[in-house]
């Protein structure tokens, strides 16, 4: 990390998060001014990348000028102290709209604050407003039908992946520091893939859902997106943890996880350290510029210590399958009362996938629930007693156009949508942690990754490789040419 | 025709009047992709190598996951 006292700050939006932290922290760097800079960028850029569905500039200003006072009083301060994020439009702060991404929660003001939200406020983090999304975050592609279609900042043509899109265009485009995004098939992972970005799945149950927008409770985890993975290592350290609000929150200790990045930057950062690729479907059918990059990241890690061998994996076209039954069958249940009174209000694509749960028997779904545990102790009995992490693509194919991927309804719709998430959704239906970590570029300029996936909670290994892999590439934060 | 008809069930219609039990309405095609989302989550249930056993219960998944850090460990 540079020394922030050593800035000069012509363009604060470039630092990392940890570097603004710093500079707040420091005195080298007044929050309000930071804001500033941010707020001036999304009135720039907003138009053209449509991340945003709400900026609340005054608030923020008015809690930047409180963060600069403490700094100013010598007060403690968190570890977010002063840095601007913004957030998903689906977790919940009393007296605000929430959105959802969609026309029927247009005007819902929740009466209570998500737990996510209470940590980053209680940490210090400056919320500069409410980011576009897929319609109730079903959909990886990042289109809206009722908000608009998020555009890629690497080139506004392709998408952003979703659901949490504007949480990838955001924090590429450098408008934020970190943003929060859900992940049920690949939210989070999708677009961070899509926007060049780290993006963790954590372990379902690491952080609490507690205020956020519900689409399948056995699946729903809520993750971070940031433009680095010691970045996005801060941000869920600060959210994660038990919340007795939450009954499905993990009481598991949660790790420093920054303090397992000290030494991420050496070259044998990675000794010991054995990575898996998995013996069929996560490669089947890859494209093979997606392939060559995949296998030079692998080269990376190699070449920082770790060890890469073939491992066994099961059946996880079925996982994937099974997946798609548990979150279509309780994504319907949650929508039954909508599907019923205002079936209209649905754009196409989300009404039609939430009907697919709704004509499942519930044996089956129960079915696919009980399949759960088998499967969790298969890849932990067969795979990850060969390796500490699994290696796979995020998106298999390079990022397409939005015109490539909108389909809206249609008979082709099931197809291009299970394509997107082939490689996310299963981790999902396991519960396992999953990390994004950018690997470079495919010939049409947009970004690729690597996708991490651990034991639970083992989120400190992936953010330790992925920190690895990014000192051992030569790589920050990179950031795309939208000047 | 819709999906399912070659067996002389017309799988769409039944799963139409299904959902229209609940008080939702369902177009024709939209049955079509509900039956092909129904043969695949059965096909995919199907083809695991084991059927979950008799005694595997829901919650088991919980307790793996809160212990699955450890296990595998000991390479």
């Amino acid at each position: 990390m540079n020394d922030p006292s050593a800035l000069t700050v012509n363009d604060p939006t470039a630092l990392t998060l940890r570097e603004a932290a710093a500079a707040i922290a420091q005195g080298a760097l007044r929050a309000e001014a930071l804001v500033d800079a941010c707020l001036d960028r999304i009135e720039r850029l907003q138009p053209k990348l449509n991340c945003f569905i709400r900026v609340t500039a005054d608030a923020a200003r008015e809690r930047a000028r409180e963060a600069d006072r403490a700094v100013k009083a010598g007060r403690k301060l968190g570890p977010l102290h002063g840095v601007p994020l913004a957030h998903k439009d689906m977790f919940y702060r009393a007296g605000e709209v929430c959105s959802c991404g969609s026309k029927i929660r247009a005007a819902f003001v929740p009466d209570h604050t998500a737990t996510v939200l209470a940590r980053f406020d209680a940490a210090g983090a400056v919320d500069l407003g409410r980011l576009n999304l897929a319609e109730f975050a079903l959909g990886p592609t990042g289109h809206n039908d009722h908000f608009g279609r998020c555009k890629n900042p690497w080139n506004p043509e392709h998408i952003t992946g979703g659901s949490s899109s504007g949480s990838g265009a955001a924090v590429a485009a450098g408008l934020v520091f970190g943003a929060l995004g859900s992940d049920t098939g690949g939210s989070v992972r999708l677009p961070a893939a899509a926007c060049g970005l780290a993006g963790i799945k954590p372990t379902l149950g690491r952080v609490s859902r507690y205020g956020a927008m519900p689409l399948s409770h056995s699946c729903d985890c809520i993750g971070v997106l940031a433009r680095n993975v010691g970045d996005c290592a801060r941000l869920l350290a600060v959210i994660a943890g038990p919340d007795e609000r939450d009954g499905m929150s993990s009481r598991n200790p949660v790790e420093d996880y920054e303090r397992g990045l000290e030494d991420a930057g050496s070259a044998g950062a990675l000794a010991g350290v054995t990575i898996g690729v998995p013996s069929r479907y996560y490669y089947d059918g890859i494209d093979a510029e997606v392939a060559e990059l995949l296998a030079a990241s692998r080269g990376v890690l190699e070449k920082r210590g770790a060890k890469i061998v073939d491992v066994p994996i099961g059946d996880h076209a079925a996982v994937n399958d099974l997946a798609g039954t548990m979150v279509m069958a309780e994504g319907a249940a949650v929508h039954l009362p909508w599907l019923r009174e205002c079936p209209q209000d649905y754009s196409p694509q989300v009404r039609a996938r939430l009907l697919a749960g709704a004509g499942l028997p519930a044996t089956l779904y129960l079915q696919a629930l009980q399949a759960r545990s088998q499967l969790l102790d298969e890849i932990l009995r067969d795979t990850f007693t060969k390796c500490d992490v699994l290696h796979i693509p995020v998106l298999k194919q390079p990022v397409p156009t939005g015109a490539e991927t909108d389909v809206r309804g249609s008979a082709a719709m099931a197809a291009v949508l299970a394509q997107i998430v082939a490689a996310t959704r299963p981790i999902n239906y396991l519960g396992l942690p999953g990390l994004s970590v950018p690997i470079g570029f495919t010939r049409n300029g947009l970004p690729q990754a690597m996708q991490l996936v651990g034991r639970p909670f083992q989120e400190g290994l992936l953010f330790r490789i992925g920190a690895a892999y990014e000192a051992g590439a030569g790589r920050r934060s990179e950031r795309p040419p939208l000047n | 025709m819709s999906v399912g008809e070659g067996d002389g069930v017309d799988r769409a219609a039944a799963l139409r009047a299904l959902v229209a039990d609940t008080g939702v309405s369902v177009s024709p095609a939209e049955a079509d992709a509900m039956v092909q989302s129904l043969a695949r989550f059965q096909a995919a249930l199907a083809s695991l190598l084991h059927q979950p056993s008799f005694d595997e219960t829901i919650e088991r998944f919980f307790r793996l996951l809160e212990t699955g850090a450890a296990k595998g460990a000991s390479r």
